[in-house]
């Protein structure tokens, strides 16, 4: 060895130790000694899990969504892919139907571009769509379009009954689709309530009306008059008439007390402005109460600062009936009233108003905010709420998140589930669409609902489209979906659902990426998508990664979800990597540091929380079973040991037997016993005819349901007794033995009662 | 979804003037019928009905054509219409969109409904406004003192038919279950009280037409004519399923012949109603998402107080003198 080379080695040995000292520093720290850890900004990395998904527009997804007009809240929502299958079933049935198809699929990736463009209805951009489809296809000398293409949009078109705006997947759109059900469920809501007071206010102005029509100025000669027109003019006396119909003849008048309880219960359905009461046009019309708002303290103070008014509806809406139904007493019911109070609103008064929904961002919200929606989810009021999440970061440690601002989203649907009495959803907008029958469950349940929803939005997600940052924080359990109705069910089991999270049954769903390595091979591999790959395409917390050298001089790399499950806690000399690429479509292995590791293993405790609450991995399910388990070993041990041993006596083997169950067939009823010298009948099968009572209906009786009976067997003859059993329509009277044998022809009656046995 | 159609705080408090009446307080006067009449008992089961449900004789109507069962609302302490001959049923259609407040009760006979009223009979069954229709089948013109009526087996002799009737008689059931949009259909005995009450029961809480087939003695006339069911329980078949009627342990004993039908197959149903012998007593058929038309003429959109002032006011409009003037 000469000295040079030792030199080298030395060198070597001293670089390495740097190394060493430069890979833990960043491991447990996050900050570089040395520069040769490469930097990982400027190179547009994002997950290898999106290498698939790079050009969204030729992909057939969920977005665009079609929010269809039209009232039903369950046929509302379409996904445009759907949408277009729907219409391929219908059309594309012949011999033509792969070249429909490919039109189908050429048209709605038109669709989806001008979707990208702008708002627009679906009409628009698919009229738009085909109208360039056809332009394109102009070819050949005779400058007309491809016939055949022609008529696959023909086709397309005549069938699609659906129209609406077309959503695609974006800041706005949680708002967007959450207001559009939920408005849909309140307009349901409201037309009952207009309905019914419309139908009262009609049944309260008949009873004004039916006193006025009947009363002297009803029928007063002028009044008649006008009423028969002119044609009958000059020629009936109608002041005649008049008196002929006022004098001496009875009149129907109200009470003063009822005159002027219709006035006002008329007067409180008019001027209401929950909804509208039925003068549709007139000026006069309550101007009406606004129920959509963006701030969770406004709407909470809308509801306190109606709610006088609302009992007043609600009382108003009972007494109204009570009235039009002409059952309304006032001895009792005026008392009741006089105290009805807003303790007197129970849920079933309070589900036919209007709800309030709240539209706020997380990142928005103050802390009295969070107190303020707490309070009012625990307590059931009819608000709606929807908290929007753009940042995941900002909860998710101490140093991202503002000292004033509020409980973060995730803590917030937390602290709402735990309370376990208001409906909670959680999911991401690119999940919106599987959520939809959630939402309008949310929407039409009694009381509070929460619906959070992260909405894949943010500048420090560089150009990564809102889809896929929506997905995968579902897919990575950083934001997992999972929604509670306590309407469901009484139990955890009926309530709660884990909603659309893949493969619920791991820390993290594991998906295939098939990539091209330096020789052009193809390679598979099967990679967890790791709360680490959405980290990482957090630009926030590049400093928290660093590229891993080509050559493998970086020492020891190991797949990230491999290191975690192994959790050494301290440096063991081996780094974490995630798969990323990078701009120019390169595979990339990118290195973690401690602190993001931390941030994924809050993630995965969350979601090990959430699994049980799903059934999935359940602690006391898997306690229960293992005690089973060991008391099935036991009891198998031990029948193992009898048999061996000296046969047990007879006497012992029931025991621990199953108890021995009385298999004896259901007891029909049998007809009771009855003295054969009494006389009877099976009343329950009496048709009543009344042959029996029309002979002697002292002896003879109906009960409560109008069957008969033998009231009294002295009251009569044992002659009439025969005599009602032969007539008998359905021979149902035994006459038994007679009770006077002084009775005249007894030997005759006696012979004929023998059929009646 | 919400059910916003209950209105729990007003029956509540409703109840505290509960005024429930017993059977006495739907009768009404003697009833004519001969004595041993079928009609007795059908007249039995709507008081129960009525006394079970709390029904209030002034939210009730029983609405009769012509014949012995039509003299049914004479008995009934309640809104009552009897009607002309064949004419129930257009009576009572009327009553149902006038005043759909009211429960309806239609009793009718097997001349009154199938011969005169078979127009009016078919086409109810299409319409499936919601009203209960018992048509009392006694094979027999009985009120006239006795001719054949459609229903009557061959070979019946009456004053019409002195050498017995030549035609086979016509089975309502099966009839009825042809016609479109039929959505209950029952066949009911007098002899079986239970069973009646039970499927009347169910009828009344159908939400459409219920047409009930109460196969009806008459004493008088026909004093035979049933004798082979009454006289042999198992050549009457009782019609059971989870979903429709279930049978007592005592009336199962006593009836030995059971048969478990499932009331929305239609099929099924058709088939066990063409069978005379044994005799199918139960509920045959049962749609409950069959529309109604009187549902459908009083949708909001034609009928709220709110349109109609519209449509008369763009009316009156017409004759309006508009705009301009002799100024301009």
């Amino acid at each position: 060895m000469t000295d040079t080379a030792q030199g080298t080695a030395v060198a070597t040995d001293g670089r390495r130790r740097n190394d060493q000292q430069d890979r833990a520093s960043f491991y447990l720290t996050g900050h570089r000694m040395d520069t040769h850890l490469g930097n990982v900004e400027g190179l547009g990395l994002r997950s290898a899990h999106f290498a698939p998904y790079r050009r969204l527009t030729e992909l057939r997804y969920d977005y665009p969504l079609v929010l269809a007009d039209g009232p039903d809240v369950h046929a509302t929502m379409w996904s445009l892919s759907g949408l277009v299958d729907d219409l391929l079933a219908k059309v594309a049935t012949g011999e033509d139907a792969g070249r429909v198809r490919h039109h189908a699929i050429e048209l709605e990736r038109e669709i989806r571009v001008r979707a990208d463009a702008g708002p627009t209805r679906l009409s628009a951009a698919w009229e738009d769509a085909a109208r360039a489809l056809l332009d394109a296809s102009i070819g050949g000398p005779d400058g007309e379009p491809d016939p055949e293409l022609a008529d696959s949009l023909a086709r397309l078109t005549a069938a699609r009954t659906v129209d609406g705006e077309l959503v695609t997947c974006s800041h706005d759109t949680p708002r967007e689709v959450v207001g559009h059900l939920w408005g849909l469920v309140q307009r349901e809501r409201e037309r009952h309530l207009t309905a019914r007071v419309a139908h009262l206010r009609d049944d309260l102005q008949d009873i004004l009306d039916a006193e006025q029509a009947s009363s002297p100025a009803g029928l007063a000669g002028e009044r008649l008059a006008a009423s028969l027109g002119p044609v009958v003019g000059d020629e009936l006396d109608t002041d005649a008439l008049s008196r002929m119909l006022t004098d001496k003849r009875p009149r129907f008048t109200l009470s003063d007390s009822r005159r002027a309880r219709v006035r006002r219960l008329l007067d409180v359905l008019t001027t209401q402005r929950f909804v509208p009461s039925g003068e549709e046009g007139t000026d006069t019309a309550p101007e009406l109460y606004d129920f959509v708002y963006t701030d969770v303290q406004a709407a909470l103070a809308a509801h306190r600062e109606r709610f006088a008014a609302t009992t007043e509806l609600a009382k108003a809406l009972v007494m109204a009936e009570m009235e039009a139904d002409g059952r309304y007493r006032e001895e009792t019911h005026d008392a009741l009233f006089d105290k009805w109070s807003v303790a007197d609103l129970d849920t079933d008064t309070l589900e036919l108003f209007p709800e309030y929904l709240v539209r706020v961002d997380a990142e928005a919200m103050t802390s009295e905010d969070s107190v303020a929606l707490l309070e009012a989810l625990s307590a059931g009021l009819p608000i709606k709420a929807l908290v929007q999440v753009n940042d995941l970061l900002r909860g998710a440690t101490q140093q991202a998140r503002p000292a004033e601002a509020g409980l973060s989203a995730r803590t917030l649907a937390s602290a709402a589930l735990a309370s376990g009495e208001s409906f909670v959803m959680q999911c991401a907008s690119s999940a919106l669409y599987h959520a939809r029958e959630r939402i309008v469950a949310g929407s039409s349940a009694p009381g509070a609902a929460l619906f959070v929803v992260y909405s894949g939005e943010g500048e420090w997600l560089d150009d990564l489209p809102h889809y896929l940052a929506a997905a995968a924080a579902i897919e990575s359990r950083v934001f997992p979906s999972y929604a509670y109705d306590p309407a469901a069910g009484d139990t955890l089991a009926e309530r709660f659902t884990l909603g659309c999270n893949p493969q619920p049954e791991l820390d993290w769903p594991v998906r295939r990426l098939t990539y091209q390595d330096d020789s052009v091979q193809r390679v598979a591999l099967d990679v967890p998508f790791t709360a680490a790959d959405f980290w990482a395409c957090d630009a926030r917390l590049a400093p928290h990664l660093a590229l891993a050298a080509d050559d493998g001089s970086d020492g020891k790399v190991v797949p990230f979800a491999e290191h975690v499950a192994s959790n050494p806690g301290a440096w063991t000399g081996e780094l974490p990597y995630v798969l990323m690429i990078s701009r120019d479509e390169r595979l990339h292995r990118v290195l973690v540091d401690r602190p993001l590791i931390h941030l994924t293993q809050r993630s995965v405790e969350q979601w090990h929380r959430l699994q049980e609450l799903g059934g999935i991995h359940n602690s006391h399910v898997a306690l229960e079973l293992a005690r089973m388990r060991a008391q099935l070993v036991a009891e198998l041990a031990a029948g193992a040991a009898a048999s061996t041993a000296a046969p047990a006596p007879a006497g012992a083997a029931g025991e621990g037997a199953p108890e021995v169950v009385d298999n004896a067939e259901d007891h029909v009823d049998e007809p009771q016993a009855h003295d054969p010298y009494l006389p009877w009948i099976e009343t329950a099968r009496c048709a009543t005819c009344n042959e029996c009572t029309a002979i002697n209906d002292r002896m003879f009786k109906y009960n409560d349901d109008r069957q008969a009976y033998i009231a009294d067997p002295d009251a009569g003859t044992y002659a009439e007794l025969v005599l009602a059993a032969e007539s008998c329509q359905v021979a149902i009277i035994h006459p038994g033995q007679p009770r006077n044998p002084d009775e005249p022809g007894l030997d005759e009656l006696t012979k004929r009662a023998e059929a009646f046995a | 979804m919400i059910d916003l159609t209950h209105r729990s705080a007003a029956e509540c408090l409703l109840r505290l003037h509960d005024e429930r009446l017993e059977i006495e307080g739907f009768q009404k006067g003697v009833p004519r019928w001969c004595a041993g009449c079928g009609d007795n008992a059908v007249l039995t089961a709507a008081q129960r009905l009525l006394r079970d449900e709390g029904l209030r004789p002034e939210k009730t109507v029983f609405v009769s054509g012509i014949g012995c069962s039509s003299r049914f609302p004479h008995y009934m302490n309640t809104y009552g219409f009897h009607g002309i001959h064949g004419r129930a049923l257009p009576v009572a259609e009327g009553i149902r969109v006038a005043r759909p407040d009211l429960n309806v009760f239609v009793n009718t006979g097997d001349g009154d409904s199938f011969s005169i009223g078979a127009a009016h009979w078919i086409h109810a069954i299409r319409y499936n406004m919601r009203m209960v229709v018992m048509v009392h089948d006694n094979q027999i013109y009985g009120l006239t003192k006795k001719q054949a009526s459609p229903t009557s087996p061959r070979g019946t002799r009456s004053n019409t038919t002195p050498r017995g009737s030549y035609l086979e008689g016509l089975n309502p059931l099966t009839v009825t279950l042809g016609v479109q949009n039929v959505s209950f259909v029952a066949q009911a005995v007098d002899w079986i009280p239970e069973m009646l009450y039970d499927i009347l029961q169910a009828a009344f809480h159908h939400d459409g037409l219920s047409f009930i087939r109460i196969v009806q003695r008459c004493p008088e006339w026909m004093p035979d004519n049933f004798d082979r069911y009454l006289h042999d329980p198992s050549r009457v078949q009782l019609l059971h399923h989870p979903s429709s009627l279930s049978i007592s342990s005592s009336l199962a004993s006593l009836y030995p012949s059971h048969l478990e039908h499932d009331p929305s197959d239609i099929h099924r149903a058709r088939e066990i109603a063409s069978s005379t012998d044994p005799i199918p007593v139960g509920i045959l058929y049962h749609d409950p998402t069959v529309p109604r038309y009187d549902e459908i003429i009083r949708s909001e959109a034609t009928h709220s107080s709110a349109s109609v002032r519209r449509l008369l006011d763009s009316e009156f409009d017409k004759f309006a003198v508009t705009g301009g003037g002799l100024g301009d």
